[in-house]
């Protein structure tokens, strides 16, 4: 059934687009990045709470500085994301993963492309 | 009438704004830097499998999950953790290992055109439009428990938060493309996390571990029996507060509820459809079901704590029903800044679960209804207008089934009804029509109806007070068991009185016939059988060791 048009007329590609802008607009999109800069100013700025936070506002928290060990925790999650992102940029990947392709990386038997994988872009 | 009013200050708010800056920066950045199929690229393609994965289990991660499993937790106690190990893990690893190959190797954009290729039209009509339906009342579900959330800690009134977050909704979802749906589903997965992992944290310390909860769980509405995942459950001596047999739990939940949702709902699928190649599709759900393992701890557990700390949960004060479970924990715990991150985390959740269904909508609207039978071969603009209508259309219907929604108190439970509904008799044509070549297009047409017609029917009965069940999850698992059984009973009636479609028109859709075939892994860790089995035996050890 391959042949029905309603599912060929999906197939799009992204292979004209040049390598470097491609590598740099994925950089600004890793998700890593946003990731860990979100949670590295939400930990800083919850460890800064958990320090100045008064005696009354630990007690409601049955007495653990929640704020600070959060705020700690975030800021762990935050560099395991970042340390990821900028040894292993995304932008390399993709390179990598599209030489690899190109030298015929799809298993026996496997016909379908790569691109077009139910996704037109959708309606909003 | 209970005051939970939190006592936000400009910290939390800067908290919440900063989410929702990054969230549409995403949004406004895409758009001004990325090229439509670049746009597609980076949203789809290049996605490794562990962003497909996270986004797979926060698709379902909504209002409904979060508010919902916490609801169950405080009303059921432990036996709620068999939402997660028997009724989800499983079907997940089912639909990785088993299913993915139809599924990508037919290349079909959704769930309901899978069933045009391997049946007819009109079994895709009849799917298209019920699985159009249903996503609007689960959109209207997430709309309410983000109006519930909104009067609760902010202090509007139902109707205006409803009708201010399906604009902003509104907003979101046009702002937003494919690449920042799934980007704000990842991220909220932390969010969430970031949220409900120190709520629970604190909870316990303050009931003295989990020994001092059990201790008080003991003396609460639920008792003893409330500390077991399966104990009690023997039919006709249901003593387990979940009010189920084990027969149900397995069956009805375990087999027909959770395979049907988490194997043939598109908003699931999609995820894995999305994956840049086979293997990576065929590890989205498994990825996905690694989280799902210990997600409990943090959804069920502060139901737990709530019932012990919070007093007069589920009683008669409307703020202390159920589902405001976490929303009071937050209230009793959490000083500023977690409060912050409290409130972000839920909005995050609420509004992705109303953008997602509201989208996948207009998805299915589009290209499975009006495109291929009412308006063929239009220009590509004018389906994205069309797309642009449904949206906004969907919404106002959601703010309709919103108020549906307002009239369950326990909304996970109104959600698994509609999935007996929905979701249970599509597995039985599913599943049939895979396994079995012969099954005919017209057995997947009447099969279907047959299964729909079943479960609305226990379930219109139940509702009306002509039938009587232990409780809304039993009435939801007899339903999606039932519709289960005369699906499949009237799909073998069916096929051995019509016509099969000839065998060379099933290529890559049926058992045998895959058109992709296991590609070799990178690592022996990413083999999709290893990931599959290690998280099975995961769910079983957890289940025993909460027996």
């Amino acid at each position: 059934m391959s042949d029905d048009p309603l599912v060929e007329r999906t197939e799009s590609t992204a292979a004209s687009e040049g390598a470097a802008s491609v590598a740099q607009a994925a950089n600004l999109f890793d998700l890593r990045r946003i990731i860990g800069g979100v949670f590295g100013v939400w930990g800083v700025l919850l460890i800064i709470l958990g320090i100045t936070d008064s005696d009354a506002e630990i007690a409601k928290a049955a007495d653990v500085n929640i704020n600070l060990w959060t705020g700690l925790g975030m800021l762990v999650i935050s560099a395991f994301f970042l340390i990821w992102a900028f040894t292993r940029p995304l932008g390399e990947q993709l390179a990598e993963s599209e030489s690899e392709s190109e030298q015929g990386g799809g298993g026996p038997g496997q016909d379908v492309p790569d691109a077009g994988r139910g996704d037109e872009p959708r309606p909003q | 009438m209970t005051d939970v009013r939190l006592d936000t200050d400009f910290i939390d708010y800067a908290i919440l704004i900063t989410y929702f800056v990054v969230v549409l920066g995403v949004g406004f950045a895409a758009k001004r830097y990325v090229h439509t199929s670049l746009d597609y690229f980076l949203s789809g393609r290049s996605l490794p499998a562990w962003i497909t994965g996270l986004a797979f289990i926060s698709a379902n991660l909504g209002a409904i999950e979060v508010l919902g499993m916490a609801a169950n937790g405080a009303q059921y106690g432990v036996a709620t953790v068999n939402y997660y190990w028997i009724g989800a893990i499983p079907a997940m690893v089912f639909l990785g290992l088993v299913m993915m190959p139809f599924y990508y190797g037919s290349k079909v954009r959704s769930v309901p055109e899978y069933l045009r290729l391997r049946f007819n039209n009109s079994s895709h009509i009849f799917n298209s439009v019920t699985f159009a339906l249903a996503t609007i009342l689960i959109a209207g579900v997430n709309l309410y428990a983000l109006a519930l959330v909104l009067q609760l800690m902010l202090g509007w009134p139902i109707i205006v938060g409803i009708i201010v977050a399906a604009f902003i909704v509104a907003g979101y979802i046009s702002l937003g493309g494919l690449s920042s749906a799934i980007y704000n589903e990842v991220l909220q997965f932390f969010v969430i996390v970031a949220a409900l992992l120190p709520l629970t944290i604190v909870g316990l310390v303050d009931v003295g571990g989990w020994n001092g909860l059990k201790e008080k769980i003991g003396g609460s509405p639920i008792g003893e029996a409330g500390l077991h995942a399966l104990e009690g459950t023997n039919p006709g001596d249901v003593t387990n507060p979940i009010g189920a047999t084990w027969i149900g739990i397995v069956f009805g939940l375990g087999f027909v509820l959770a395979f049907g949702y988490w194997t043939t709902n598109f908003a699931e699928v999609q995820r894995a459809l999305s994956a840049k190649d086979f293997s990576a599709a065929q590890r989205t759900p498994l990825i996905g079901a690694i989280p799902k393992l210990f997600l409990p701890f943090i959804l069920i557990l502060p139901g737990m704590i709530a019932l012990v700390v919070i007093p007069g949960l589920g009683g008669e004060d409307a703020n202390k029903q159920y589902n405001n479970a976490i929303p009071l924990l937050v209230d009793h715990y959490l000083p500023n800044g977690m409060l912050g991150i409290a409130l972000t985390g839920l909005m995050a959740s609420f509004m992705a679960g109303v953008a997602a269904n509201v989208s996948a909508f207009n998805t299915v609207v589009t290209t499975d209804i009006v495109e291929p039978y009412l308006k063929r071969d239009q220009p590509d603009e004018w389906y994205v207008r069309f797309g642009r209508i449904a949206t906004i259309v969907g919404i106002f219907v959601s703010i309709g089934t919103a108020l549906i929604a307002s009239t369950y108190d326990n909304l996970m439970n109104y959600l698994q009804a509609l999935f007996s509904i929905f979701n249970a008799p599509l597995f039985a044509t599913f599943i049939i029509g895979m396994f079995w070549k012969r099954m005919t297009p017209a057995a997947g047409l009447w099969g279907l109806i047959a299964g729909t017609i079943t479960a609305a029917g226990l379930f219109i009965g139940y509702k009306a007070g002509w039938i009587s069940f232990g409780s809304d999850l039993d009435e939801s698992m007899w339903g999606a068991g039932a519709a289960f059984v005369v699906d499949a009973i009237v799909t073998v009636i069916v096929t051995l009185v019509t016509t099969p479609k000839p065998v060379s028109e099933l290529q890559g859709l049926v058992y045998g016939m895959a058109n992709v075939s296991a590609p070799p892994v990178d690592h022996w860790w990413q083999s999709p059988k290893l990931m599959g089995f290690s998280v099975l035996a995961g769910a079983a050890i957890l289940t025993i060791l909460l027996w």
